[in-house]
């Protein structure tokens, strides 16, 4: 967290609740200004299992959603409101899924085709190019020779 | 073991602060998150329960949000390298190496050529001059590569049914 942010934080005073139905939207990485965040260090508690990262998150959209549910009037308000953000973040997590598993398996491919076609670069570059150099040098030496000897056949 | 999270700003300014600095807030927070991920206690209400789910769906979403832009990155710098060796790829194999075969090639007939006059007239071409080294590539039969561009692939498949109509 930059000085910015604290600076930021302690004018708003922390304290802009969110409407829940907005949510989903910034969990979405095509939401606009998706690139803006601010990077927080999680420590990992002793005998703590699994990603540090998950509990500090869930502790986080757990302050936010009560913040938010505070503003609600009523019990059936929340109840809705609730619902409804459940809804749409839960019709966003597949769709993350699954571009995530397309991005591996796209990264995957072309890290597989850049890296055979760099190895067959390499061996152009190293071993053909120099291989039909040499050829050539050979092949002309020899015609010098044989014309030569041509000539002298004559 | 320590991680770093990445918060969207708007989701960061709607945190409620205590007046706490930044490592205090994250030690609420991440106390807060431990206890709603311990075991469940009493469901009579529904809204906690709700609340919860709510935040555990949202955390989820979060890390994948992440791990999804970093994704994007690496894949776009994969995509570049790809794009970069299929470059490379296509000078070598287009401009460098077949005009060094067809080179080879033509040298590799005339060489051909002047040993069959030379046995032609009595001497034996072997004894004479450097020998062709003998694991020198064979080019003989050597045909470049032809390389066609998307215009010349329309006008390719136009023509061909032009001609089919015809």
């Amino acid at each position: 967290m930059t000085a910015e942010d604290r600076a930021a934080r302690a004018a708003a005073g922390g304290r802009s609740p969110l409407a829940l139905r907005d949510l989903a939207r910034h969990l979405d990485p095509d939401a606009e200004g998706a690139g803006d965040a601010v990077e927080v260090p999680v420590p990992h508690a002793p005998g703590e299992d699994g990603d540090p990262r998950y509990a500090t998150l869930v502790g986080l959209f757990d302050a936010i959603v009560e913040a938010s549910c505070r503003e609600l009037p009523t019990d059936a308000r929340r109840r809705e409101a609730l619902a409804d953000a459940l809804a749409r973040v839960e019709a966003l997590v597949p769709v993350l899924r699954f571009e995530l598993q397309e991005l591996r398996e796209r990264l995957r491919q072309d890290e597989l085709v850049a890296r055979a076609r760099d190895r067959e670069i390499r061996m152009t570059d190293g071993w053909l190019i120099p291989r039909l150099h040499r050829d050539i040098r050979a092949y002309e030496d020899r015609i010098r020779a044989l014309l030569a000897a041509l000539g002298k056949a004559t | 073991m320590s991680g770093v999270v990445r918060i969207p700003r708007p989701l960061w300014d709607a945190l409620p602060a205590d007046g706490e600095g930044a490592a205090g807030l994250v030690r609420r927070l991440a106390a807060r998150g431990r206890t709603l991920l311990g075991p469940a206690r009493s469901a009579a209400d529904p809204l906690p329960r709700l609340r919860a789910e709510l935040a555990r769906r949202a955390a989820t979403a979060l890390l994948l949000r992440e791990d999804v832009l970093a994704a994007r990155g690496r894949a776009a710098e994969a995509t570049a390298w790809e794009r970069r060796t299929y470059a490379e790829h296509l000078r070598l194999e287009r401009d460098v190496v077949p005009p060094l075969k067809l080179h080879a090639a033509e040298l590799r007939r005339r060489l051909r050529s002047l040993e069959v006059e030379l046995s032609r007239r009595g001497v034996d071409p072997a004894g004479i001059g450097p020998p062709v080294p003998h694991d020198a590539l064979a080019v003989e039969d050597y045909r470049p590569p032809r390389y066609r561009t998307p215009e010349e692939r329309r006008r390719g498949a136009v023509e061909l049914f032009r001609r089919l109509r015809a």
